[in-house]
């Protein structure tokens, strides 16, 4: 194990992944934050369990119970167990376990946002994969002292007989480590002495900061006395809680020392939490950080009489820990006095009532059985669940046991999560109720055996609106598609690390993927199951598609709210849009500030995180070779189910416009191709053709295409997007394959009138031209460009009249000009002013100034026109423009859809756009 | 090969994953007025929708937007809608009819239009305010859709934007009737893309018909139709619970016809009901209605205590933590606490009597001395006599500033030991239980049922001044703002936060404590510019013809709006 400077964690992204159980072992437990923040991001994860210190998750319950807080996903989706330890059960650790992966954090935070989401903690971070092994040890470390907690019954029996369905879920996890490890404990032996083991060499430098030392500081005088440095340094900072006369008579034992002022650089006001022993020598450098403060309980003893604590214990060359120091801010103490250190009063426990005490409970259907710290006697016991009494049929005292056989209601209300309050009858007036969540062992198992479903699939179709759920949803689909270079690396080789961008673009190379693999795994074949049948759970890619097609019922998989449900407290995070006070000046103003920032529906982090998402997706649809490695119907699904989302994304402003806008057109030029390369649907083979249609249709990926095309006037996409926009827009209005014809468009838009202005959008979007390419439509045919001409003002003779006409003026003569040619550009003129909404159709006039005299015009109210080409003038009046085929089909499905159209939806909403 | 947790394992230091927000109610209590109480006593009207016109104006816009030859998407209409409401706006401020009053306020976009309020020319394009839809964006869409006036877009009804419904059409031709002779009416009603500079001119002329003034004028345009939908407007039930509060205000401004009633005064008056030597008694069937307002208010004072010991406990935490730069332990803050009950004049201050406050003063023996001197007896549908200086308001009075001092905590208290008598005994829980408004709030939002419930046992216990105060800020302020803090990240916006169960760590962000608005602007303005009373916050108030015929009979008659939407062509449709 080496250790670098490297950047700062953040711990709960680092809690991101496709895990089987996530196991956390803490001093103090911030359900609250848990359940808000952590369980949500771990609900695919199917075993969670906290460990946490026996008293204080004792208090931090019944803090819970007495001021409302149902929180009621303890012990039926996660257990929140005690270590029932005569010391602080101070250990933090984060165990993530999968069959073939893992991920080990030890360190100094406690579960709770300012141990988890706060700078100032320290910590350690292990990676396993069953092909990068070599960190199995620091995993067999932690796993022995879980284990440790179980053999020396410090742990509730539920929660300790649930530990084998934990380690069965990574079988490749030993019950001890084979080799050294750097993770330690003191179970069985105090963490100095470790130390002590390892440091066998002289120490020059002792330099130590913890937040609490003993009153005595006989941990700091322990450290000198064992490894006698020619220099202590101690740091502190202004939380410290130290004595400082105690600390001066302390150091005063050591050769010399000096005492630190230490802050967060970046953060001075920060608590910084973390703990780290750093002993450097000649030739060597050792480190131990976690969880142990410098107190006898902490680093002198073990278990037995002391706490329970977790450390790593790292060497190194002089040097290696050079950037622990780097985030900090050091200042010289010379007066102790002068910050004001002090030693913190620790509370002792309030004293263990008289009375038997609840320990746990547990519900195996409709039984429940409550375990007391000792024997109940004969006396009866009252069980109340939100103020209402349970009732049952039968009710058994073995020793300090009741087994209680609940009614199916009381069962029924009890597993749907929430403290119990507990009275014993005969504990007398002035007892205290106990409050207890019960262990619901059997649906916690059942969340194992629903390890492969993920939660937030079947709402894929409609996201969520909390940042936390969307984050959530992304972290799925990533876990469930297959669709570009990253995710097929993932599939091949999960747990290696992705190879470089090849190119600048950040896109990885792919040439070297084991495609037999992929194609092996089960995330690749989900998308290649045909139909569902009732007794196979569907794949992840079913669930999907069902949940855009509205067809989850079908699945078996409700399409009820939310899975990640909601507790009670969630509501809490609203706040009231509408009733602050607007009767003091610029109240107003704040107020619209606040609406519209809170109107922003995602935090910007997310919304990178999608864009970064859809960008590798387009990248991977735009490279032929590896679509063709993934298969036309793989691809074609994924597009069905990008469409959808980006349209939502889009919608909901969740996504870069011209990133999502990109997307989208490199999804439909794969399916339905370009003007010059056919798509996907049109060159796969009858089955192929076939699976395609059905996964389109189900999608209903060309209604939401044409609504989206429609739609995309509105946004503000940069010339390059629009172009690209209006250029599919054309393709599709005439492709056989897409197939626009009244009953899509009916589809898209059921409503007549709606239709009507939907196809007008559409005219809109696929007009779409900027001034130099209308010109070049015009005189490309006549060998110029747009450069070869310009527009000019003038009056000209119309009829007996004179007129002001906007005419196109040719500078540079044009070989062979004949009339024909003359009244053709007039003719493409008039598409040129249509697409480009001139308003000049009435009268088009085209000088040849390059060929002295030439010119043309034609006059649409009078139906004539005349080209003067060589002095020769000649008269026409069939005038025929190459109207655009997809205007041609537009103007034919919108006359379809008026002519059908005979009752307006709405009173005043149905005047077409056209 | 590198990476996190393989060859770099670490030590790494942890980064702060939320950042600090501002935020507002931190104790998820202002959420239970506004909306849960509110909207069951005035559904339809809320704080932000102030005047009623606007629904005709907004009305008349959406109808003039479809009519017009226009793409029907949001940017098309965002286009079509902001220079009409810059023109609204303008006309608003330079309105010189006669009723307009000296400053009208809540006039949507006056932040930015009151500077060109003098300018002879206006360019309708102005940036007059932030929100691309504007105040029917900001504060309308909603009220409106809960009136029946406009049909929203969403996918359900997969309209590519809101319409007006029938009723909506009526009142925006009612509305362009009034205006239809005016040139920048017939301008704004066109599909006029409003790029020139209109004149002052033009923007009087419009002024005259169209500003929010105009409305109680208006008895052929729009007038009957707006008191027809604010009466009847929207779900029955609503409707009924907007009725009976418009005809709760005007036989409240009865009571006290020669006093100016401004927010504060009208709080006092649902509460109390007596403001000097005048007393407010509800006519009987507006007992009920008038009942649910006491309580409202009730829940304003009763939250005031736990958002103004929220700001007690953080500004004195900063003070104490060095502006939060090291974690104060729980018990330090307890004893803050105590010596401030021990240390405080209150009883000096207020006139209490020459025996003091203090910590270890039982509970129950302050609420007795408090109810000695503040008559809490009369029951739930009684008037309350005041107190100058004891009564819950005198004491917010006393107590609403930022002043930290011992005499707020000991204020705190007394506010709560008088609701505690007045609306939280079991017999007064009992009686207002009918409504559901007492137990609104429950676990999460601190309902007063399940409080005055947990109180009452304590006091009865003997519980001292000192538990009493920290049951208070332990369990009520501090482990609910955590709870709502919580409930709020990735927004960090805790105040106050325990770390490591003992100690309590501070941050340097406002904790103001003040009462949710109760929408008494926006309500009273309602029943003035429908033409019911005259302008309430002025004395010498009087009802109108109609709003003493609402006021005696229950109601006005309905139907003016369905029959004026029977009577418009229906629409049809043009390529």
């Amino acid at each position: 194990v080496t250790a670098a400077a490297a950047p700062t964690l953040v711990v709960p992204d680092l809690l991101q992944g496709q895990w089987s159980a996530a196991l956390i072992t803490t001093f103090g437990a911030d359900l609250t934050f848990f359940n808000a923040k952590l369980a949500r991001q771990l609900s695919q994860v199917p075993l969670r369990m906290i460990l946490a210190d026996g008293q204080m998750l004792s208090l931090r319950l019944r803090e819970a119970a007495t001021t409302g807080q149902r929180l009621r996903s303890i012990g039926r989706s996660y257990l929140a167990a005690p270590v029932r330890h005569a010391g602080a059960a101070h250990a933090k650790v984060i165990l993530l376990l999968a069959p073939r992966e893992g991920r080990l954090m030890v360190g100094s935070g406690n579960l709770g946002p300012e141990g988890y989401a706060s700078p100032g903690e320290l910590w350690h971070v292990f990676g396993y994969h069953d092909e990068r092994p070599h960190h199995v040890a620091e995993f067999a470390a932690a796993r022995t002292l879980i284990d440790g907690l179980a053999i020396r019954s410090l742990l509730d029996p539920p929660a300790a007989g649930l530990l084998a369905a934990v380690w069965s879920t990574a079988p490749w996890l030993p019950p001890t480590p084979a080799t050294a490890t750097a993770v330690r404990h003191n179970l069985d032996r105090p963490l100095l002495d470790q130390l002590a083991d390892t440091v066998d060499w002289p120490v020059r430098d002792l330099v130590v900061h913890a937040p609490f030392h003993d009153p005595d500081c006989a941990a700091l005088a322990a450290l000198i006395e064992q490894f006698t440095p020619a220099k202590v340094t101690v740091l502190v900072s202004k939380a410290t809680s130290i004595d400082a006369h105690r600390l001066t008579t302390v150091l005063a034992t050591a050769k010399k020392s000096t005492v630190e002022l230490v802050e967060v650089t970046a953060e001075p006001g920060a608590y910084l939490h973390a703990k780290w022993l750093h002993l450097r020598g000649a030739s060597y450098e050792a480190l131990l950080t976690g969880s142990a403060n410098l107190s006898r309980s902490a680093l002198l003893r073990a278990t037995a009489d002391g706490n329970i604590e977790t450390g790593v214990i790292t060497t190194g060359a002089p040097g290696t820990f050079t950037g622990l120091y780097e985030h900090l801010r050091r200042t010289r103490l010379d007066d102790l006095s002068a910050v004001g250190l002090r030693l913190q009063p620790i509370q002792p426990p309030p004293p263990p009532p008289q009375h038997p005490v609840v320990l746990w409970s547990r519900l195996d259907r409709t039984r429940l059985t409550v375990m007391f710290d000792q024997a109940i006697g004969t006396g009866s016991i009252t069980v109340t669940f939100a103020e209402t009494s349970l009732s049952w049929s039968a009710m058994r005292v073995r020793g300090p046991a009741v087994e209680i056989d609940l009614d199916d209601v009381s069962a029924a209300r009890v597993a749907d999560g929430g403290p119990l309050t507990i009275e014993l009858d005969a504990a007398g007036p002035g007892a205290q109720p106990s409050y207890t969540w019960p262990y619901q062992i059997e649906a916690i198992r059942h969340r194992l055996d629903m390890t492969s479903q993920r939660d937030r699939l079947p709402y894929i179709a409609n996201l969520p609106d909390r940042d936390a759920d969307l984050y959530a949803s992304l972290q799925e689909l990533e876990q469930t598609l297959v669709f570009d270079p990253v995710s097929a690396w993932r599939v091949a080789r999960p747990g290696t690390e992705l190879p470089a961008p090849a190119a600048d673009d950040g896109v990885i190379g792919w040439h070297d993927l084991d495609w037999d693999r992929v194609r092996r795994d089960p995330r690749y074949a989900g998308y290649l199951t045909p139909g569902h049948r009732a007794e196979v759970s569907p794949t992840d890619i079913q669930v999907i598609l069902a949940s855009i097609a509205g067809r989850l019922s079908e699945l078996g998989t409700p399409a009820a709210a939310d899975p990640a449900a909601a507790d009670d407290e969630d509501d809490l995070a609203h706040e009231s849009d509408t009733e602050v006070s607007t009767e003091d000046e610029g109240a107003q103003d704040r107020q619209d500030d606040e609406i519209v920032r809170r109107a922003l529906p995602i935090t910007t982090r997310t919304r990178m995180a999608f864009t970064r998402f859809v960008k590798r997706y387009t990248a991977a649809t735009k490279d032929s070779a590896f679509v063709n490695e993934l298969g036309p119907v793989v691809a074609a699904t994924n597009a069905a189910i990008f469409n959808h989302l980006l349209a939502q994304l889009l919608e909901r402003d969740i996504v870069d416009v011209s990133s999502a806008t990109n997307a989208q057109v490199a999804l439909w030029s794969l399916l339905w191709g370009t003007p010059t390369a056919p798509g996907l649907v049109a060159y796969v083979d009858a089955p192929q053709r076939s699976t395609i249609e059905k996964v389109l249709a189900e999608g209903k990926v060309r209604e939401t295409t044409l609504r989206w095309l429609a739609g995309s006037g509105e946004l503000d996409l940069d010339p390059v997007s629009e172009r690209a926009v209006r250029d599919v827009a054309r393709h599709l209005i005439v492709n056989e394959d897409f197939n626009l014809d009244e009953p899509l468009v009916r589809a898209a838009q059921p409503n007549p009138a709606l239709a009507a202005a939907l196809l007008g959008q559409l005219i809109e979007v696929a007009s779409a031209s900027v001034q130099n390419e209308l010109d070049d439509l015009v005189l490309e045919p006549l060998g110029l460009t747009h450069r070869d001409a310009e527009w000019d003002k003038g009056r000209v003779p119309r009829g007996t009249a004179t007129i002001n006409a906007d005419v196109l003026v040719v500078h540079t003569p044009v070989a062979r000009l004949s009339h024909v040619r003359v009244r053709q550009a007039l003719e493409r003129l008039a598409v040129a002013s249509f697409l480009g909404g001139w308003n000049i159709d009435e009268y088009l006039r085209i000088r040849f100034q390059g060929n002295r005299s030439d010119v043309g015009f034609w006059d649409e109210q009078a139906g004539v026109g005349v080209t003067l080409v060589d002095g020769d003038a000649v008269d026409f009046d069939i005038f025929q423009p190459p109207w655009p085929d997809w205007l041609g089909r537009l103007d034919g499905l919108q006359a379809v859809l008026l002519a059908a159209f005979t009752t307006p939806p709405i009173a005043g909403a149905t005047r077409s756009a056209v | 090969m590198t990476g996190l947790g393989w060859e770099h394992t670490g030590p790494i230091w942890s980064t702060r994953v939320y950042a600090p927000a501002k935020g507002q109610d931190h104790l998820g209590l202002g959420s239970v007025s506004s909306d849960q109480i509110l909207p069951m006593l005035s559904p339809g009207i809320n704080v932000l929708t102030i005047h009623p016109r606007y629904w005709s104006f907004y009305c008349w816009v959406l109808d003039s937007f479809w009519n017009a030859d226009r793409p029907r998407t949001r940017a098309s209409f965002r286009d079509f809608y902001r220079p009409r409401e810059a023109l609204f706006a303008m006309a608003c401020h330079v309105c010189d009819a006669a009723e307009h009053p000296p400053a009208m306020g809540n006039v949507v976009g006056s932040l930015r239009i009151r500077a060109k309020a003098g300018d002879e020319w206006f360019n309708p394009q102005f940036d007059y305010i932030k929100e691309p839809l504007g105040g029917y964006g900001l504060y309308y869409r909603s009220t409106m859709e809960a009136t029946d006036t406009i049909a929203v877009a969403n996918a359900a009804s997969r309209f590519p934007f809101d319409a007006a419904t029938p009723e909506g059409r009526a009142l925006a031709a009612a509305f362009g009737s009034a205006v239809g002779d005016t040139a920048l009416g017939a301008r704004m009603a066109s599909g006029d893309a409003l790029t020139e500079t209109v004149t002052r001119a033009d923007l009087v002329a419009f002024a005259r018909e169209a500003c929010l003034c105009q409305l109680r004028l208006a008895d052929g345009f729009d007038l009957p139709l707006l008191r027809d939908l604010f009466l009847h407007g929207g779900r029955e039930q609503e409707a009924r619970a907007r009725r009976y509060t418009l005809r709760m205000l005007l036989d409240l401004s009865q009571a006290v016809p020669d006093t100016a009633i401004d927010q504060t005064t009208f709080r006092q008056l649902v509460y109390f009901r007596t403001l000097g030597t005048l007393t407010y008694q509800p006519r009987s069937d507006l007992r009920d209605t008038a009942r649910r307002w006491r309580t409202y208010q009730a829940r304003e004072y009763f939250a005031f205590i736990f958002n103004r010991l929220l700001g007690w406990v953080t500004r004195r935490g900063l003070h104490e933590s060095d502006d939060g730069l090291f974690p104060l332990p729980a018990e330090r803050l307890r004893q803050m606490l105590d010596h401030a009950l021990d240390g405080n004049t209150f009883a000096q201050d207020r006139e209490l009597g020459r025996r003091p406050v203090r910590a270890g003063t039982t509970a129950a023996d302050f609420a007795a001395t408090l109810a000695a001197e503040v008559d809490v007896t009369p029951g739930v549908d009684e008037p309350w006599p005041r107190h100058d200086l004891l009564d819950e308001h005198a004491l917010y009075d006393w107590c609403h500033s930022q002043e930290d001092d011992p005499e707020t905590v000991v204020a705190m208290l007394a506010i709560l030991l008088l609701l505690h008598r007045r609306v939280g005994s079991p017999d007064r829980l009992a009686a207002l239980a009918a409504d559901g408004l007492i137990g609104r709030g429950g676990s999460t939002r601190n309902g007063m049922s399940r409080f005055f419930t947990l109180l009452g046992p304590k006091i009865t216990g003997g519980a001292t001044l000192s538990e009493l105060a920290w049951w208070l800020v332990n369990d009520y302020v501090i482990v609910q703002h955590e709870r709502v803090a919580t409930s709020k990240l990735p927004d960090d916006t805790f105040r106050v936060r325990r770390s490591g169960g003992e100690q309590l760590r501070f941050f340097q962000q406002e904790a103001p404590a003040q009462f949710a608005d109760s929408r008494y602007l926006a309500l009273s303005t309602t029943v003035h510019e429908v033409g019911l009373v005259s302008n309430l916050w002025q004395p010498g108030h009087r009802l109108s013809q109609a709003g003493r015929q609402l006021l005696r009979d229950g109601d006005l008659p309905a139907g003016a709006l369905a029959t004026a939407a029977a009577g418009l062509q229906p629409a049809t449709v043009t390529g």
